[in-house]
């Protein structure tokens, strides 16, 4: 007998360790949402105001009014899109959240 | 024979272990296979959300990048037109001038007849409402005039430093 045991004990610890390589996997934690980078296009940053330089003409200032709107104009389209896209990402984790705890209940429920 | 008994039970024993353990264990297994379709549901749901997040960011920055085409466009066309307007404002002031002087000599005019003893009522009062309107539009030429006089001019200190320092 004391010949025997270590005789079939380790063929069958061998086995055991092989068997549970065949073991599937279980995913018990989902990797959360990744919020993709924004866009190079919508992290720029804004341009300042331009310098009005001494002298400046009437018309000149008109000018530089109208280049500054326009900066301003992109500045605040960019920053619109920029909200608009954490709006999106927040709304993805939201809704991932509500996934995860969908999934909690179910796994609460019994079979 | 003694090893060949000790095997015989040593099988038995494990079959019987193996029947107990797998009836006992029918829950959990369940459990396991509801668990992993469940993660496996939740990993798809997660994708599923990536996914769109990714095609939503996308049009968003294409809808962004055609608004800002639009907005260069329109920047280009409106910096052409005010650098123009600027440009030929000597141009613009003289034909401002040459049709407020018509005007005036037109209000003249019409004072005149307006004036004259021999005008009817129903003439007067049509040369009055004349005058009225040619005034009106004397004032709005006159307005235009200075402007674009004005936009050769230079601002003055005390109104560009508060603007220079903002």
């Amino acid at each position: 007998m004391a010949r025997l045991f270590p005789a079939t004990a380790t063929p069958a610890a061998l086995l055991a360790l092989l068997l549970g390589g065949c073991a599937p996997t279980l995913p018990v934690v989902v990797a959360p949402v990744q919020c993709p980078d924004p866009a190079a296009v919508l992290t720029q940053r804004c341009s300042a105001p331009q310098a009005v330089p001494d002298g400046a003409t009437f018309g000149a200032v008109l000018e530089l009014h109208q280049a500054d709107r326009k900066a301003l104009r992109d500045c605040a389209d960019r920053h619109a899109a920029l909200v608009q896209s954490a709006l999106n990402c927040q709304k993805a984790v939201q809704d991932y959240n509500a996934s995860l705890a969908e999934v909690n209940r179910r796994i609460a429920n019994k079979p | 024979m003694q090893n060949l008994i000790y095997l015989i039970i040593m099988a038995l024993a494990g079959g019987a272990g193996w029947y107990a353990g797998s009836w006992k264990g029918r829950d959990l297994q369940q459990a396991v296979d509801k668990a992993k379709t469940v993660a496996e549901e939740a990993v798809a749901a997660r994708d599923k959300i990536e996914r769109d997040l990714k095609a939503s960011q996308a049009d968003l920055v294409a809808k962004f990048e055609q608004a800002q085409q639009s907005r260069d466009a329109n920047h280009a066309k409106v910096t052409d037109e005010l650098k123009t307007a600027l440009a030929n404002s000597d141009k613009t002031v003289a034909d401002l001038k040459r049709t407020r002087d018509g005007k005036q000599a037109q209000i003249q005019k019409n004072t005149a007849l307006i004036e004259n003893k021999d005008t009817t009522a129903a003439e007067r009062t049509r040369l009055q409402a004349e005058n009225d309107q040619l005034r009106g539009e004397v004032a709005r030429q006159q307005a235009q005039i200075a402007g674009f006089e004005c936009a050769k001019v230079p601002v003055p200190d005390k109104l560009l430093s508060p603007l220079q320092r903002s």
